[in-house]
């Protein structure tokens, strides 16, 4: 009976509308405004450093808004990525949607701080090389814009869905459109400018992904099922009770894998720098930026 | 980077960190390859050697004219660096030309290894493979503070925003509340694939696996899926690739005729 009394006060679904306390918001705000700030002094000094002359703020206030509209980019990644790390463990009572959701942003910046960056170079050799040649050119600015706002674009729009998509996906589906407009430009074949391997890579990702995630997941269920005759794990949480302590440890385990774990074996089997890097074999994710999985 | 290297090239488009010491081993490494590109294919390089090198990176295919001219273009750059003794001397004029230089032979070097023409011996492997490494640490560098704003963008974004997609995995994939079991059975199963995605290179995305794992326990366990949802899902992902070539192809020749 008490069971019974438990569920009717108690709702599984987890809450996720925590008003934002304003302590909060402050550190938000502020870690913003430091971080804008250290961007913007670290531009000046090496600017100054290498004695550039400068006659008007102008190219400097653009510069600045070019960086937002980049960072924004990373803003926006950092939605879909997140979701995709916490959904589980928030429904399963498994860690505080508000840890889980701290913890990850934390592990997202560490990662990016141990990351070598050797694949965001590797990306940019999958863009026409005449472009990169001359990203100072208009054509230059143009590529870069394009892709950001590409990206920018269906990440917000598939967000505003709640659609989690694969920003992998976008990133590659981008530099191709601006090789296959920038051949088509040239006056050359369309499909030249196309580096088919990566969009063949996201065929397969496509087709790969959903089997194996439906059918892997479907099977392991059911041999838990019949290994572990549990019935409380294969109903919905009682009110906001965590998971018996060793489904809680795998959940918490394996999304600390995602946050923690993989920055550093990644980092690790990079190699010895950019060199190393095989375009091919690569899941793209950033643009400037680091690796990992979205 | 990019954006930077476009916007102040002689802060960014070379690495002015890099120690005045690191010139001599540049010199020499450089000298090295120059003379292994040259017994390669003796001859005389073409007129143009930028616009030959960049052909060759475009399209992949090997010319008559293509090492020579990589070779040539080598002996440009330490030309260059020598004569300002290093790379933070080097005046805002050149700067520009010297980092498309470095970047030309570094992929043309790519190029090369990677389609195996012309077939190379190991000493002269070895020796583009460390002249490799010194123009790549000359102008494919990060500096701390670029790093620092992105983890601080993408850690920030990270904790807002999240709900949307949060509630869709969990509320509206299966008609069930996801239970214990199912959340660590999706789980388990993205961790695995990751894993094998990592070790054979293969191409699987972590969101897909993910939400399709999730998709899989409802349906073993018996609860039933949101067809809607499904359906949006694939949709969004069949749709993710040819959107954004549509989108960035449009955005660039747009931009680009502004």
């Amino acid at each position: 009976m008490t069971d019974v009394a438990l569920t009717v006060g108690a709702s599984p679904k987890p809450k996720l509308d925590h008003p934002v306390a304003p302590t909060t918001a402050i550190l938000f705000v502020s870690i913003l405004v430091a971080g804008i700030v250290y961007a913007g002094l670290n531009i000046y000094l090496e600017v100054r450093d290498a004695g550039v002359i400068t006659e008007s703020w102008l190219p400097f206030i653009l510069l600045g808004i070019a960086l937002l509209i980049a960072l924004g980019f990373e803003f926006v990644n950092g939605f879909h990525d997140t979701a995709n790390a916490v959904a589980t463990v928030i429904y399963t009572h498994s860690l505080a949607p508000n840890v889980a959701v701290l913890w990850s942003g934390l592990w997202n910046f560490i990662g990016v701080m141990v990351s070598s960056g050797a694949v965001a170079f590797v990306i940019i050799s999958l863009l026409p090389v005449e472009l990169i040649l001359q990203v100072g050119s208009h054509a230059g600015f143009a590529m870069v814009f394009a892709l950001l706002f590409a990206a920018i674009i269906w990440n917000l729009g598939t967000w505003w869905l709640g659609l989690p998509a694969s920003s992998s996906h976008t990133l590659i589906g981008s530099i191709i459109g601006v090789g296959i407009a920038n051949a088509l430009m040239q006056g050359r074949d369309g499909t030249a400018g196309v580096n088919w391997s990566q969009a063949v890579n996201v065929g397969y990702a496509l087709l790969l992904s959903p089997i194996i995630g439906f059918i892997c997941a479907a099977l392991l269920l059911l041999t838990l099922k019949y290994l572990v005759r549990k019935p409380s794990l294969y109903q919905e949480p009682k009110g906001a009770t965590p998971p018996p302590l060793w489904i809680r440890a795998i959940l918490v385990l394996t999304y600390l894998h995602r946050r923690l774990l993989r920055p550093w074996l990644k980092r690790w089997s990079e190699g010895h720098g950019p060199h190393h890097v095989d375009p091919d074999r690569l899941r793209a994710d950033r643009l400037c930026l680091e690796p990992r999985h979205a | 980077m990019l954006i930077l290297i476009g916007c102040v090239p002689t802060a960014y488009a070379l690495n002015r960190a890099m120690p005045d010491s690191r010139v001599e081993q540049f010199h020499v490494l450089g000298a090295a390859a120059q003379t292994a590109l040259q017994k390669l294919a003796p001859g005389v390089p073409p007129a143009d050697t930028r616009a030959t090198v960049t052909t060759y990176i475009r399209i992949k295919q090997l010319q008559p004219d293509t090492i020579s001219a990589v070779a040539e273009l080598v002996g440009k750059i330490d030309a260059q660096v020598n004569e300002y003794g290093t790379l933070r001397k080097i005046p805002t004029a050149a700067v520009y030309n010297v980092r498309n230089d470095m970047y030309l032979v570094s992929e043309a070097i790519r190029v090369m290894f990677k389609t195996g023409v012309p077939s190379l011996n190991q000493a002269t492997k070895e020796s583009l493979t460390a002249y490799k490494g010194e123009l790549d640490d000359a102008t494919k560098y990060i500096p701390l503070w670029v790093k620092v704003s992105v983890a601080i963008a993408l850690g920030l974004g990270t904790m807002i925003g999240w709900k949307r997609i949060v509630v869709t995995v969990g509320e509206k994939i299966g008609k069930s509340h996801l239970t214990y079991a199912q959340g660590a059975s999706a789980e388990l199963v993205a961790m695995g694939t990751i894993a094998g995605a990592d070790m054979f290179g293969m191409p699987v995305s972590t969101t897909q696996v993910l939400s399709s794992g999730v998709a899989g326990t409802m349906a073993a366990n018996g609860s039933g899926l949101q067809m809607a949802t499904v359906r949006n899902l694939l949709m969004a992902w069949v749709l993710t690739l040819p959107m954004a070539v549509l989108l960035s192809g449009s955005l660039y020749w747009i931009l680009s005729h502004i």
